[in-house]
C-alpha cells in the first residue's frame, strides 16, 4: 500500500503521539522562545563551529579578492574549478526545499507539511552559498554586477547568447520565489509567536514581520490563494533552475560537456542531492529537538523512496551518456568517457558511481529505509557522491579536451578546500539561527493534517 | 659608514675607519652600497630618453652629436607615437647577425631580423628576440659607486709602467669575436704590449670545428655552409637550425630545400644522427640515436662504406673500423644517397664534436664532391677565435703568480672554465684584476675592478657576418648607467686615454670604406646595415692529406676508452652558455622537446632511466609526479639534478644544459636550475664517457608546459611522405567527418575589406621557439614563474605543441605553432556573459579587456585552448626598468582578465592608418605579424584571405591545408599546411605509417 497517498481512516496519523493544536503550538513555539541560557548547549557548539568555518571562510575569500583567482587549482585547460563545482552542488541542494514544498503541495502530499519548513529555509541558505560561487569566481570580482542587464550610459548589455547569463536570471528568480513562498508561508506562525511574545521588542518586530495577520478567515483565503499561485509559479522554477545551470556545460562544446541529456539529468540529480541533504537535516534536527512525532518515521521513508528513484534515475544517465558517446561516434566524446572511466580521474568517477547509483540501492529493503543510522549514513554518501557528479562533470571534461597537447590535471589546493568547508559553515550557520528563531516546521499546516483539524472529528 | 662604538670592530682600520678603508670596504662589499630599490627614477628616464633622442638623430643618417640634449624642440623624425627603426647587429661569440630594432621616442622596444642581412635573411631566433629585456635588465643598469674614473686613474699609472715592460705580467682573456674593430684594437694591443698574453675563452665555441677544418686543410679557415643548395644533409650530433653558430641562415637555407608548393615539389632529405633529441632530429626524415662518443665510429662507417661504392675519401687509411654493431639498413639507405648525390650533399657535424669528426666530415664532403658547392671556405678574418689550450696555459700562469693584472672582456670564466682549471684560484692569485661584463656575476665577485658593459643597443662596434659580410652595431639609446664597450675599454687599455666606441669604429671603417665618399657609404651602412658586396669569397681548398692523417692518427693512438654512459654538455637554446640566465622571457621558454621552464634536468632515455631504477612509465600520466634526483659522477666531480624522460634520446647518454644553477646571475637567474660546468673538464669540454650515476633518493619538482606528447590518433598534426604525397596521397590521419555544419546564429558577415588569415606550414616549421619569443616582446607577454607555469598558466599567446609518435624508443617528434585561430564562429564569444569578445568586420576575434570580468568561460570553450588567463597580476613583478621594453602600442593586462593573440591587431591598425595616409589600399606583406617577422623559414604566412593573389590565400589553396577541429564547425582562419617527410624508399617501410598513442 502506498505511503504516499493519504487516508486518514486506514493510514496511521501522520503526526503522532496524540498532539493537539495547543500542544503542536507549545511544541513547536517554545524551541524559538526559549531563554538564551536555555538553548541546548548542542546548538551552542554547532554554531560555534559552523560560525568559525564561516568567518575562516570570509578570510580566505578576502584573501582571494585580494590575490586573485591564482590562488585556487585552476589552471589551462580547467578554467573552472571547485568554485563552479560548489556552485552548482549548492544549486542542486536549492531544489529539494521548492519540490517538497510546491509540487508535492500541488499534487495534494501532505505529508511534506512536517517537512516544508525548513526543507524551504534549506533551499534559501543552500542558494545563497550557492550564488556566492559565481561572484567570487570570476578574475575581477569587483565588475561582476556587469552581469547584470543594467542601462548604462554606454548602451553596453550583457551577451544573452550566454549562458552563464541565463544562469543569473534563473537562479536570481529561482532565490526570490523561494524567500517570498518562505515567507508568505511563515505569516500565520509569525503571528502565533507574536501573540505569545512576551516582551515589548519581540512583540513589535514579529508584528511586523507578521503583516497584521489576524487569522480572519477571509486572511486565511487570501493566504491559501496566494500561496497555491505561489506554489503555482515556484514549480516550474525547479525544473527550470537546474535545466539552465546545465546549460553551462550542453552549450559548451567541450566534449563531455555537450550532451543533450543534461537537463532532466541535472534536475533528477538536483532533486536526489536536495532530499539528501533535507534527510540529514531532518534526522540532526529531530534527534535534537526530538520532534519524532512531527517527523515521522513515515516522512523519511517516504524522502528515502525518492531518494531511491532519483537515484536510479542518475544511474540511467551515466549509462545513458556512455552508450550515446559510442553511438554518436564523435571520437573526442567517446575518448572522454573512456578517460573518466579509466583516466587519471576515474577515482572520482567511481566515487561519484558508488555513491549515487549503488549506495541508495540499500532502500530496496523496508528495514534498511525505516533505519535512521542507514538513512543517515546514505545520505551523506548521497551528498558526496553528488558534488563529486559535478566535479567529473566540470573538471574531467575541461582536462581532456581537444587537443592533448593542452591537457592538464587539476590540484585543489587548501583555498579550494577552505571555502568549500567554509561555505558548509556559513550554510549551517544561517540553518542554526533559523532553528533558534524561526519555527521549523510549519505550525498553522501541521495542525491541519492532525485529525482534530477534520471538521467532524468530534462527530464521532 | 661609521662605526658605532658598541659595535665589534674587525681590524685596526676598520676601527680607525679611514677614507682609504671606507673605499676598500666600498669595493669589496659592493651590494651594500647598492641602491638596488631604485632601478631608475623617472628623472634618469626622462635623461636617457633626451639621450637617446640626441642619438636617435645621430644614428639616423644626421650629424653625429654625441651630447645629452633635452627634449625641448621636437627632432625633425620623431613623430610621438610613431616609432622609428634602425639597423645594427648582435653578436654572439663568432656569430652575428642582423636586426631591425624599433624604437619608440627613442626607446628600443622590438628586435627583427634585417633581411639584407646575410646572417638573419630576415628572421631571427629566440636569443635574439629576448635580448631586448637584456637592456632594460635592472641587475644591469642597477646605481653603483662610480668605479670608471677611479679605474681611469688606477690604468693611468699602470698603463705607462706596463707598457715600459712590454706588457709582461699583463694578460687579457677576451671573448670570441668577428669585429673589424676589435681585431684592429688587439693587434694595436700586441703592438704596444708584446710581452702581454691574451687568450681567448668560450664555453660554447666552435673551435673544434675550426681545428678540424684547419687540420684537413692546412689553413685557419671558416665553414660556410649552404644547406639550400644540398638535397641530402647528414648532421651527425649538429643542431644546426637552432643551437649552432648561424642557426638563423641555416634554417632558411635548409628551408629552401624543404619548400613545397604543389603535389610536384620535391625536397631534400636530412638524416640525423645524434645523442640529444633536438628540433634538427625531429625535422629528420630519418634518425638514428647515437651517443656523442660513437659519432666518430659512425662517421668513419660512413667513410669505409663510401670507399665500398670506390668512393676514395681523403686519410681512410689513417680511420678506425667503424661504429659496431650498426643499423645496416640506415646506413645503407644513407650511404647510397650520398652516393647518388654527389656535389649535392652535406655533412655538418655538431660543434660538441671533438676536431677529428670535423677533419674527417671534411674529408668525406671533400670525397662527394661538396666542398665548392654545399660547402666552402672563407678566410678566418677579422675574426678571435676561441682557444682552450692556450686558455688553460694562461690559467696556469695566473695561478703561479706570473700575472700581475689581469684584463677580462666579458665572459664569465669562473662560473664556465673548466672545472680542472680552479679558475676562481688562478684568479685571487692575481693582484689586479678587471671584469668588464654586463652584470656583476660571479667573476666580478672575485675582480678587483668592475667595469659595466654597455648593452649592444648603447653601443658602436662592428661585425662579419658568416659570409664575412661587414656591418655595423650602432647604439639606439645612451648607456642606461655607467657603462662601457668592450671596444672602448679596449682602446683605453691600448693608448692609456679614453675614445668614443663611435671615433674607434669610424677609424676601422675608414680603412675598410676607401673607395667612394666616406661618409655617404658610411650612412648607408647604417641605415641598411650591412656593407653591400663585402663578403668574403669563398674557396673550396683540397684536403691536406699529411695534417689530416696527422691528426686521425693521434687519435688512433690515443685510444680512449669511450664505453660506459656519457654525459653530454649542450647548450641551452633558452640560456645559452648562461649569459641570458637573467632573461626572464628566456628562462620561461618551454624547451623546444621537453616543454621544461625554468629548470635544467639530466635529460634520458627512458630505457637508461630503467637502468637507475626509474619506472619508464613514471611521468606517463597527467598527474604531475615528482622528479627523481641523480648524481652524475665523472673524475671525482659530481652534480646533482632532477631526471627527465625523454623519448627517443640515445641510451647510455645523459644529457645537460649548461648556464644554469647561477649564484650570482641576476635576481632571475639565481638558484634556477644546477650548474653543470662544475662537472666539466679541460680534457672533455663537451662530453665525458664512462661516468657513474645513481639515484640520490631525494625527488624534485620540474615544471613543463605539455603534460600529454600522444595526439591520440587526432588529426592535429597531418602528414604522409613526399613520395605518397606526389602520388596523390592523403594526409593522415584523416580529418573527422561530422553532421553537416550548420550554426545555430547567424553568420557574421565578411563581405567587405580585409579579412585577415594565417597558414603555418609545418613541413617548415622546425619548433625553434623564435615566433614565441618575438609574440612576448611584441605584445608585452608578462612571465609567471615555475610554478605557475607548472600549471599550465603561461601566458605565451602562440605556443609549440610537441607530440610523439611511433616506436616508444625511437619516436618522431613533430611541432605545431598554436596561436589564436580567429574562429569565424567562434565558441568563445557566444559564452562570455558580458560581450567582452567580439568579432570584427575583418575576420578578427577581438578581445575587450577592460569589460571582462575573467568568467574564463571562453577559455573553457575554445578548442585549441589558446585563451590564457591573469590568473595573478602578473605584471606586478615587473622590475620599473623591464617596463620600458613594452610595446605601447599594446595594453598591458591586469588581473583576472583572459588574453590571447590578436593577429598583432596593433600592427595591422599601423599599416591600415599608413596606407589610408598615403591614399592607397593594404598591399600583401603591408601586414606582418611579429611571429611571421621572426620566423627563420617563413613557416608562418599571414594576410588578406579575401585577396586571392595573396600569399596566404595561395597557400590556402594547397591541398595540404587543414584546420584543426573543423568539423565542430568553428571555421579557423588559422589553417595547417600537412607535414611531409621524405624517407628513403627503403626505409620507408620502417616509417610509423600511423600515429600511435603509445609514447606519452
Amino acid at each position: 500500500m502506498s505511503s504516499t497517498a493519504d487516508s486518514t481512516t486506514v493510514r496511521p496519523p501522520l503526526i503522532s503521539g496524540n498532539q493537539t493544536f495547543s500542544t503542536i503550538t507549545q511544541r513547536i513555539s517554545e524551541i524559538v522562545e526559549i531563554e538564551v541560557q536555555k538553548t541546548p548547549k548542542a546548538w551552542f557548539i554547532a554554531f560555534g563551529i559552523s560560525s568559525s568555518l564561516a568567518g575562516g571562510m570570509g578570510l580566505m575569500i578576502a584573501y582571494l579578492l585580494w590575490e586573485g583567482t591564482g590562488i585556487w587549482g585552476l589552471n589551462q585547460p580547467a578554467g573552472w574549478g571547485w568554485a563552479i563545482v560548489n556552485f552548482v552542488f549548492w544549486v542542486g541542494i536549492g531544489h529539494a526545499g521548492t519540490l517538497i514544498s510546491a509540487i508535492l503541495f500541488l499534487f495534494r502530499q501532505k505529508w511534506r507539511t512536517s517537512i516544508n519548513r525548513f526543507a524551504e529555509a534549506m533551499t534559501i541558505f543552500a542558494v545563497i552559498c550557492a550564488g556566492m560561487f559565481p561572484g567570487i569566481h570570476v578574475g575581477r570580482a569587483w565588475v561582476a554586477y556587469w552581469m547584470f542587464p543594467l542601462p548604462n550610459q554606454m548602451d553596453i548589455w550583457p551577451n544573452f547568447r550566454s549562458p552563464l547569463l541565463w544562469d543569473v536570471f534563473a537562479v536570481s528568480t529561482y532565490f526570490t520565489v523561494s524567500c517570498l513562498f518562505w515567507y508568505v508561508g511563515l505569516i500565520p506562525d509569525l503571528a502565533t509567536l507574536r501573540d505569545r511574545a512576551k516582551s515589548g521588542i519581540r512583540k513589535v518586530l514579529l508584528g511586523i514581520a507578521a503583516l497584521g495577520w489576524r487569522g480572519s478567515n477571509r486572511q486565511w483565503s487570501n493566504y491559501e490563494k496566494a500561496y497555491l499561485i505561489l506554489a503555482g509559479l515556484a514549480t516550474p522554477l525547479v525544473l527550470s533552475v537546474h535545466t539552465v545551470v546545465s546549460f553551462d556545460f550542453a552549450v559548451g562544446i567541450v566534449p563531455g560537456w555537450h550532451t543533450t541529456i543534461f537537463p532532466p539529468y541535472f534536475v533528477a540529480g538536483a532533486i536526489f542531492s536536495g532530499f539528501a541533504m533535507v534527510m540529514t537535516l531532518a534526522v540532526i534536527a529531530r534527534w535534537i529537538y526530538k520532534l519524532e512525532d512531527f517527523i515521522t518515521m513515515r516522512h523519511l521513508e517516504n524522502m528515502n523512496k525518492i531518494m531511491l528513484l532519483t537515484g536510479m534515475l542518475v544511474g540511467y544517465a551515466y549509462a545513458c551518456e556512455f552508450f550515446i558517446s559510442w553511438y554518436g561516434g564523435n571520437p573526442y566524446e567517446q575518448s572522454i568517457f573512456i578517460n573518466r572511466a579509466t583516466g587519471p580521474y576515474a577515482w572520482a568517477y567511481w566515487t561519484m558511481v558508488s555513491c549515487n547509483v549503488l549506495s541508495p540501492q540499500i532502500f530496496w529493503f523496508k528495514k534498511c529505509r525505516t533505519s535512521i543510522p542507514v538513512m543517515f549514513v546514505v545520505s551523506i554518501l548521497i551528498n558526496i557522491g553528488m558534488w563529486f557528479e559535478r566535479f567529473v562533470i566540470t573538471v574531467t571534461s575541461l582536462s581532456q579536451d581537444y587537443l592533448p597537447s593542452s591537457w592538464g590535471y587539476y590540484i585543489p589546493t587548501v583555498y579550494d578546500v577552505g571555502i568549500f568547508i567554509g561555505s558548509f559553515g556559513l550554510f549551517l550557520t544561517l540553518f542554526l539561527l533559523f532553528l533558534r528563531f524561526l519555527p521549523m516546521i510549519a505550525i498553522a499546516e501541521v495542525k491541519g493534517v492532525i485529525p482534530e483539524a477534520d471538521p467532524h472529528h468530534y462527530d464521532h | 659608514m661609521t662605526t658605532p662604538k658598541n659595535q665589534y670592530w674587525k681590524s685596526l682600520e676598520h676601527l680607525e675607519n679611514s677614507e682609504a678603508f671606507q673605499d676598500l670596504y666600498v669595493r669589496a662589499f659592493p651590494e651594500e652600497h647598492q641602491d638596488a630599490s631604485i632601478p631608475v627614477s623617472r628623472r634618469d628616464f626622462l635623461r636617457f630618453m633626451g639621450a637617446s633622442v640626441a642619438l636617435a638623430g645621430a644614428t639616423g643618417c644626421r650629424r653625429p652629436v654625441e651630447h645629452i640634449v633635452p627634449y625641448v624642440r621636437q627632432p625633425e623624425e620623431i613623430i610621438p607615437g610613431v616609432p622609428l627603426r634602425y639597423a645594427t647587429t648582435i653578436t654572439t661569440g663568432e656569430e652575428a647577425v642582423g636586426v631591425v630594432v624599433e624604437s619608440h621616442e627613442g626607446r628600443p622596444t622590438k628586435i627583427e631580423g634585417n633581411p639584407l642581412h646575410p646572417g638573419s635573411g630576415g628572421g631571427a631566433n629566440s636569443l635574439h628576440q629576448a635580448s631586448i629585456l637584456n637592456l632594460y635588465d635592472p641587475d644591469r643598469i642597477k646605481r653603483s659607486p662610480d668605479t670608471w674614473s677611479d679605474f681611469l686613474d688606477f690604468w693611468r699609472d699602470s698603463h705607462g709602467a706596463a707598457a715600459a715592460a712590454g706588457g709582461a705580467a699583463l694578460a687579457v682573456i677576451s671573448e670570441a669575436s668577428c669585429s673589424p674593430s676589435l681585431t684592429r684594437l688587439k693587434s694595436a694591443f700586441k703592438k704596444a704590449f708584446p710581452a702581454a698574453r691574451w687568450a681567448t675563452y668560450e664555453a660554447v665555441s666552435d673551435e673544434t670545428v675550426h681545428a678540424g677544418v684547419e687540420a684537413a686543410t692546412g689553413k685557419r679557415q671558416r665553414l660556410r655552409y649552404h644547406y639550400d643548395r644540398a638535397s641530402v644533409v647528414v648532421a651527425l650530433d649538429a643542431d644546426f637550425l637552432l643551437c649552432e653558430t648561424d642557426n638563423v641562415a641555416n634554417s632558411r637555407g635548409f628551408a629552401e630545400q624543404r619548400r613545397i608548393r604543389n603535389r610536384g615539389g620535391s625536397m631534400n632529405r636530412l638524416y640525423s644522427v645524434e645523442s640529444a633529441f633536438t628540433v634538427t632530429g625531429a625535422m629528420a626524415d630519418h634518425r638514428l640515436r647515437l651517443r656523442s662518443a660513437d659519432i666518430m665510429a659512425f662517421a668513419e662507417t660512413i667513410a669505409r662504406r663510401l670507399a665500398d661504392h670506390s668512393i676514395a675519401v681523403p686519410g681512410l687509411d689513417a680511420l678506425g673500423h667503424g661504429l659496431t654493431p650498426v643499423d645496416d639498413t640506415f646506413v645503407t639507405a644513407l650511404v647510397s644517397d650520398l652516393v647518388a648525390n654527389k656535389g649535392k650533399s652535406l655533412l655538418v657535424a655538431g660543434r660538441r664534436q671533438p676536431a677529428e669528426v670535423h677533419a674527417l666530415v671534411y674529408s668525406l664532403n671533400a670525397a662527394l664532391n661538396n666542398i665548392g658547392s654545399s660547402v666552402s671556405c672563407i678566410a678566418a678574418t677579422d675574426r678571435e677565435t676561441p682557444d682552450l689550450a692556450d686558455f688553460a696555459a694562461l690559467v696556469r700562469e695566473m695561478a703561479s703568480g706570473k700575472v700581475n693584472t689581469v684584463i677580462i672582456l666579458d665572459g664569465n670564466p669562473v662560473f664556465n672554465a673548466p672545472a680542472d682549471l680552479n679558475f676562481t684560484d688562478a684568479m685571487k692569485a692575481v693582484e689586479n684584476s678587471v671584469h668588464l661584463s654586463s652584470i656583476a656575476n660571479e667573476t666580478t665577485q672575485l675582480a678587483d675592478w668592475h667595469i659595466r658593459k654597455s648593452h649592444y643597443l648603447e653601443s658602436w662596434g662592428d661585425a662579419r657576418a658568416g659570409d664575412g659580410t661587414l656591418s655595423l652595431v650602432q647604439p639606439l639609446i645612451a648607456p642606461l648607467g655607467e657603462s662601457r664597450s668592450t671596444i672602448e675599454l679596449l682602446y683605453l687599455l691600448v693608448h692609456g686615454k679614453e675614445k668614443s666606441g663611435f671615433e674607434t669604429v669610424r677609424e676601422t671603417w675608414k680603412a675598410i670604406i676607401r673607395s667612394g665618399d666616406f661618409e655617404r657609404t658610411w650612412r648607408k651602412v647604417l641605415h641598411d646595415g650591412v656593407l653591400a658586396g663585402s663578403a668574403l669569397p669563398e674557396s673550396s681548398p683540397s684536403v691536406d692529406l699529411s695534417s689530416l692523417t696527422a691528426l686521425l692518427k693521434a687519435r688512433a693512438r690515443s685510444g680512449a676508452d669511450t664505453s660506459g654512459v656519457e654525459a653530454v654538455f649542450l647548450a641551452s637554446p633558452a640560456v645559452y652558455d648562461g649569459r641570458f640566465a637573467n632573461n626572464a622571457w628566456l628562462q620561461e621558454l618551454p624547451d623546444t622537446m621537453t616543454k621544461l621552464v625554468w629548470d635544467n634536468a639530466a635529460v634520458m632515455s627512458p630505457s637508461t632511466a630503467e637502468k637507475f631504477g626509474i619506472d619508464r612509465h613514471r611521468h606517463d600520466g597527467l598527474k604531475p609526479v615528482d622528479h627523481h634526483m641523480i648524481r652524475i659522477t665523472a673524475n671525482g666531480r659530481s652534480i646533482e639534478l632532477p631526471i627527465f624522460l625523454l623519448p627517443g634520446h640515445a641510451d647510455d647518454s645523459i644529457s645537460v644544459y649548461l648556464g644554469y644553477g647561477r649564484r650570482d646571475g641576476g635576481r632571475v637567474a639565481n638558484g634556477v636550475g644546477v650548474n653543470t660546468y662544475t662537472l666539466r673538464t679541460l680534457n672533455a669540454p663537451n662530453f665525458v664517457t664512462g661516468v657513474q650515476a645513481e639515484t640520490t633518493g631525494e625527488m624534485y619538482k620540474l615544471s613543463t608546459t605539455q603534460n600529454h606528447h600522444s595526439m591520440e590518433g587526432r588529426p592535429l598534426i597531418r602528414e604522409t611522405s613526399l613520395a605518397a604525397y606526389r602520388d596523390g596521397g592523403e594526409l593522415h590521419p584523416a580529418l573527422i567527418e561530422g553532421p553537416p555544419l550548420k550554426s545555430l546564429w547567424k553568420d557574421h558577415n565578411y563581405s567587405q575589406g580585409n579579412q585577415w588569415g594565417m597558414t603555418v606550414d609545418l613541413n617548415l616549421c622546425t619548433g625553434c621557439n623564435a615566433c614565441v619569443i618575438a609574440c612576448q616582446s611584441e605584445n608585452n607577454i608578462p612571465v609567471v614563474g615555475k610554478k605557475d607555469a607548472g600549471y599550465g598558466r603561461e601566458l605565451h599567446w602562440i605556443r609549440i605543441d610537441r607530440y610523439f609518435s611511433g616506436d616508444e624508443n625511437n619516436p618522431q617528434a613533430v611541432h605545431q605553432p598554436i596561436p589564436c585561430m580567429h574562429c569565424e564562429n567562434a565558441p568563445c564569444e557566444q559564452v562570455c556573459p558580458v560581450q567582452a569578445t567580439n568579432h570584427d568586420k575583418s575576420g578578427l576575434n577581438v578581445m575587450v579587456y577592460n569589460r571582462c570580468i575573467g568568467t574564463r568561460y571562453c577559455s573553457n570553450n575554445c578548442p585549441f585552448k589558446v585563451r590564457r588567463f591573469n590568473f595573478f597580476n602578473y605584471t606586478k613583478a615587473t622590475p620599473e626598468s623591464a617596463k620600458m621594453a613594452n610595446n605601447p602600442d599594446v595594453t598591458v593586462r591586469s588581473r583576472g582578465v583572459m588574453e590571447k593573440c590578436t593577429y598583432c591587431l596593433q600592427r595591422i591598425n599601423e599599416s591600415r592608418i599608413k596606407a589610408k595616409l598615403d591614399g592607397k589600399p593594404l598591399r600583401d606583406g603591408d601586414v606582418v605579424t611579429a611571429c611571421e617577422q621572426t620566423c627563420p623559414v617563413d613557416a608562418i604566412v599571414f594576410g588578406d584571405i579575401a585577396d586571392p593573389q595573396s600569399r596566404v590565400s595561395v597557400a590556402k589553396s594547397q591541398d595540404r591545408n587543414y584546420v584543426l577541429v573543423g568539423e565542430i564547425n568553428v571555421r579557423p582562419r588559422t589553417s595547417y599546411l600537412g607535414k611531409l617527410r621524405n624517407p628513403h624508399p627503403t626505409l620507408a617501410a620502417a616509417t610509423p605509417a600511423e600515429h600511435h598513442s603509445d609514447a606519452h
